[in-house]
C-alpha cells in the first residue's frame, strides 16, 4: 500500500509541476490529465472507488478533452515562443506562500492527531449508498445543485450567443 | 435510516419552488409570446411576472411565520422567524431590483435576465434558511453563478464583459478556498451541521490543539471574505460593480451581501461559537475574532481612502460598500448577542440605502448619458425627486442623523464597546470606525455637491416612471422610518436572534 502511495504521489506531484512549467500549451494540459489521474489513483487508494471513477470521468474524460480541443480550435495559442517564467518577478510572493504552507503542514504532522481524526481504512461506500443518501438526507442541496445547473446553462447560452461588442 | 419528511421539506421550500417556477414561466413567456414585441413591452411583462412571483413566494412564508422553530435533515434546512423575516427581505430586495431592471435596457434576453435574477434570489434563500456546510456551499454557488452570467449581461459593452471575467475568477478561486476550509473543518469534526461541528469543536481543545482546525478556519474566513468583499479580498469588487449592469450592481451590493453576512454571522456564532479567541487591546488571542478585527481594519481604512479619488459613482460606491463591510465586522468581532443585534439591523439599513442609490445611479446614468460624476452635475434641478432620494441614501450611508445609517452604526459602535466594557477592549476598533465615517462624509459630499450645487451643461429636465419614483421613495421612507423609530424591527430581532446566538456564552 505504502509503495503505491509514494508512486502515485510522485505522478501527481510532477504532473503538476509540469503542467505549470512546460512552454507548450498541449503539453501542460497533458501534464494536467497526469495529474487528474494521480488523484483518481489516491481515491481508489482510499477505497472512495466513485469518487475516483468520477473524477476519470469528469476531469479526465471530459474536461481535459475540452481543454486540448479548445487549444487546438484557436490559433495562436499553442506557440513555444520564450521561456516561461512560472513566478515572473513575483519571487517574494513564492517564497511567502512556501513558508506559510511548511509552517502550517508542520504544525499539523507534529500537533494533530491525524491517526484518531481519520477513520483507519478509508471510508468504503458504495454507489447505492451516495445514491440514496441524494435523495433522502441531501435531498436540498441536490435540488439546488439543479436550479444551479439550470441557471448556469441559461448563462452559457446567452453569453456565447454573439453580439457586437461596442468599446466604452 | 429514519424516514425523510418530504412533505415538510416541500412546505419549507415552498418559497425557493415559487419563485424557480416563476423563472421558469417568465423564460418560457419570453421565448413564446413577446419575443417580437418591442423591448420596453417585453421588458415591462416579463419585470411584472417576476414581480407578482416575488410576491407570490412570501405566501408560504408569511403562513409559516410564528412557527415552531424547524431543524430538518441534520440542517439543510432550517426554519424559524429569524429566518423567514430575512428570506422576506430578500424577497423585497429583489423585486425593487426588478422594478429597476425594468426600466433599464438589460439587452435583448429579457426572460434570460430576470430568470437568473430569480434564480439568484433562490440560492440566496437557501443560503438564509442553510445551517449545514455542503448546503450553504451549494447555495452560495447558486448565488454567485446567477451573479456572474448577471455581470455579463451588458453585452454590447467591454467593460461588462470584463467585469464578469474578473468576478468570475475571484469569485472561482474564493469558491476554491471556502471549499478547502470547510473540508478541513470537516475532517478535523466528522461533521457539516453548524451545531454538530459547535459540539465537536468543544472537544478537540480549541486552536492551540489542532492546527488542522486553525487551517480551515482561516480559509474560510478567506472565502467568506472574497464574498462579502473585505481588504484584502476585495480586489473584484470596484470593477465588478462599475462594470455590471447598474441594477445587477445593486443586487450584487444588497441581496447577496445580505445573504452572505447572515450566514458568515451563523457560521461564526454556532458553527465556530468556541473559537472566537479576543481581538481587546493588548490582550489579542488566536481566533476568528482577531482575523476579523484585522480585515475590518484595513477595509475600514482602505475602503474609505480609495473611495476619495473616485470619479465613477458605481466605483465610489464600491469602495464605499467595501468600508461598510468593515464596520459589519466590528459587530462580528463583538460576537455577543447584541453584537449579532447590531449586524442584523445595520445590514437591512445598508442593503435598503445602498439598493436605493445604486436603483437612482441606474434611473438617472441611463439617462443622462453615463455613471461619471459629470454626469451628475446640476441633477436637483433636472430630476429634483430622485436627487432628493440621493440624498437620503447617501447621508445614510454615512450615518448622519436621523437616518437609518447613523442608528445602525452607533449600535455597532455600542455593541463593540459594550463587549469588555471596564477595559475597554474593543474601544480602538470603534475609535478608527468613528474618524473613518468622518473621512466618508468626504467623499459622499462630494457626490451630493455634484447633484446639488455643481451646474451642468444639460439642464433639461428627466422624467423617469412613476412605478420607480414610487418604488425608491418607499426604499427611502424605509431608511428614515428605520432611523426615527428603529424600535420594532429591533424588539423583532432581539426577540428571535436566539436561533443564531444559541451558540455562543453570552
Amino acid at each position: 500500500m505504502e509503495t503505491i502511495f509514494w508512486i502515485l504521489s510522485a505522478i501527481t506531484v510532477l504532473g503538476a509541476l509540469f503542467a505549470i512549467m512546460l512552454r507548450n500549451l498541449v503539453h501542460c494540459v497533458l501534464s494536467l490529465i497526469l495529474f487528474f489521474l494521480g488523484i483518481a489513483g489516491h481515491y481508489f487508494l482510499l477505497r472512495a472507488d466513485f469518487l475516483g471513477a468520477v473524477q476519470i470521468l469528469i476531469y479526465v474524460g471530459a474536461v481535459a478533452v475540452l481543454m486540448l480541443f479548445a487549444i487546438m480550435l484557436t490559433r495562436h495559442v499553442t506557440g513555444d515562443e520564450g521561456p516561461r517564467e512560472v513566478l515572473g518577478g513575483k519571487w517574494w510572493a513564492g517564497m511567502g506562500t512556501a513558508i506559510i504552507i511548511a509552517g502550517l503542514l508542520w504544525a499539523i504532522i507534529r500537533k494533530d492527531q491525524l491517526a484518531q481524526i481519520l477513520p483507519a481504512g478509508g471510508a468504503q461506500t458504495s454507489m447505492v449508498e451516495i445514491g440514496k443518501a441524494m435523495v433522502t438526507d441531501w435531498v436540498v442541496p441536490f435540488e439546488a445543485m439543479a436550479v444551479l445547473l439550470t441557471a448556469a446553462l441559461i448563462g452559457a447560452v446567452v453569453i456565447a450567443l454573439e453580439e457586437v461588442i461596442r468599446r466604452r | 435510516m429514519t424516514p425523510v419528511p418530504y412533505f415538510d421539506v416541500l412546505k419549507g421550500l415552498g418559497a425557493e419552488v415559487i419563485l424557480t417556477l416563476t423563472a421558469l414561466v417568465a423564460l418560457t413567456l419570453d421565448l413564446a409570446s413577446v419575443r417580437r414585441a418591442e423591448m420596453s413591452v417585453r421588458s415591462r411583462t416579463i419585470g411584472t411576472t417576476a414581480v407578482v412571483g416575488l410576491l407570490a413566494s412570501t405566501l408560504p412564508l408569511w403562513q409559516q411565520l410564528n412557527g415552531p422553530r424547524m431543524v430538518l435533515l441534520g440542517g439543510t434546512l432550517a426554519m424559524d422567524d429569524l429566518i423567514i423575516f430575512f428570506k422576506l427581505v430578500i424577497v423585497a430586495l429583489a423585486v425593487i431590483t426588478v422594478l429597476i431592471s425594468m426600466d433599464f435596457d438589460v439587452g435583448r434576453h429579457v426572460g434570460e435576465y430576470y430568470a437568473v435574477l430569480l434564480f439568484g434570489a433562490v440560492g440566496m434563500m437557501l443560503l438564509i434558511s442553510a445551517e449545514e456546510l455542503i448546503t450553504i456551499f451549494v447555495a452560495l454557488e447558486l448565488t454567485s453563478v446567477s451573479l456572474y452570467i448577471l455581470t455579463a449581461f451588458h453585452k454590447g459593452e467591454l467593460r461588462s464583459q470584463e467585469a464578469a471575467v474578473k468576478y468570475f475568477m475571484f469569485g472561482a478561486i474564493s469558491s476554491a478556498f471556502l471549499l478547502f476550509g470547510l473540508s478541513y473543518v470537516f475532517g478535523v469534526t466528522g461533521a457539516t451541521g453548524l451545531q454538530a461541528i459547535q459540539d465537536a469543536v468543544k472537544n478537540t481543545g480549541g486552536l492551540a490543539m489542532s492546527p488542522l482546525l486553525a487551517t480551515g478556519l482561516l480559509f474560510t474566513i478567506v472565502g467568506f471574505g472574497f464574498k462579502v468583499a473585505v481588504v484584502p479580498f476585495h480586489l473584484w469588487a470596484p470593477d465588478a460593480y462599475e462594470g455590471a449592469p447598474t441594477p445587477v450592481t445593486a443586487y450584487i451590493a444588497t441581496g447577496s451581501k445580505v445573504a452572505s453576512f447572515f450566514i458568515l454571522l451563523k457560521v461564526l456564532f454556532i458553527g465556530f461559537a468556541g473559537l472566537q479567541g479576543s481581538a481587546f487591546w493588548g490582550n489579542f488571542a488566536s481566533g476568528w475574532t482577531m482575523l476579523l478585527a484585522v480585515t475590518a481594519t484595513l477595509s475600514m481604512i482602505l475602503g474609505n481612502c480609495a473611495a476619495i479619488v473616485q470619479h465613477n459613482v458605481k466605483r465610489l460606491l464600491a469602495y464605499s460598500s467595501i468600508a461598510q463591510a468593515g464596520y459589519i465586522f466590528i459587530g462580528l468581532v463583538a460576537a455577543t448577542k447584541m453584537g449579532a443585534n447590531s449586524v442584523l439591523f445595520y445590514i437591512i439599513v445598508y442593503a435598503l440605502a445602498n439598493l436605493g442609490a445604486f436603483g437612482v445611479v441606474a434611473a438617472l446614468s441611463s439617462r443622462a448619458g453615463g455613471d461619471e460624476m459629470q454626469n451628475f452635475d446640476g441633477m436637483a434641478r433636472r430630476a429634483p425627486f430622485l436627487s432628493l432620494l440621493m440624498l437620503i441614501f447617501v447621508l445614510s450611508l454615512a450615518g448622519i442623523p436621523p437616518l437609518g445609517g447613523f442608528f445602525g452604526k452607533f449600535y455597532l459602535f455600542a455593541s463593540a464597546v459594550q463587549r469588555d466594557a471596564q477595559h475597554f477592549g474593543l474601544l480602538w476598533l470603534v475609535i478608527l470606525g468613528i474618524v473613518m465615517s468622518a473621512v466618508s462624509l468626504y467623499y459622499y459630499l462630494i457626490l451630493l455637491k455634484h447633484i446639488y450645487v455643481i451646474d451642468g451643461s444639460d439642464q433639461s429636465p428627466i422624467i423617469t416612471p412613476t412605478y420607480l419614483n414610487v418604488a425608491l421613495g418607499l426604499v427611502a421612507l424605509a431608511v428614515v422610518a428605520l432611523g426615527v423609530y428603529p424600535k420594532p424591527i429591533l424588539e423583532l430581532l432581539n426577540n428571535f436572534s436566539y436561533s443564531v446566538i444559541a451558540g455562543l456564552v453570552r
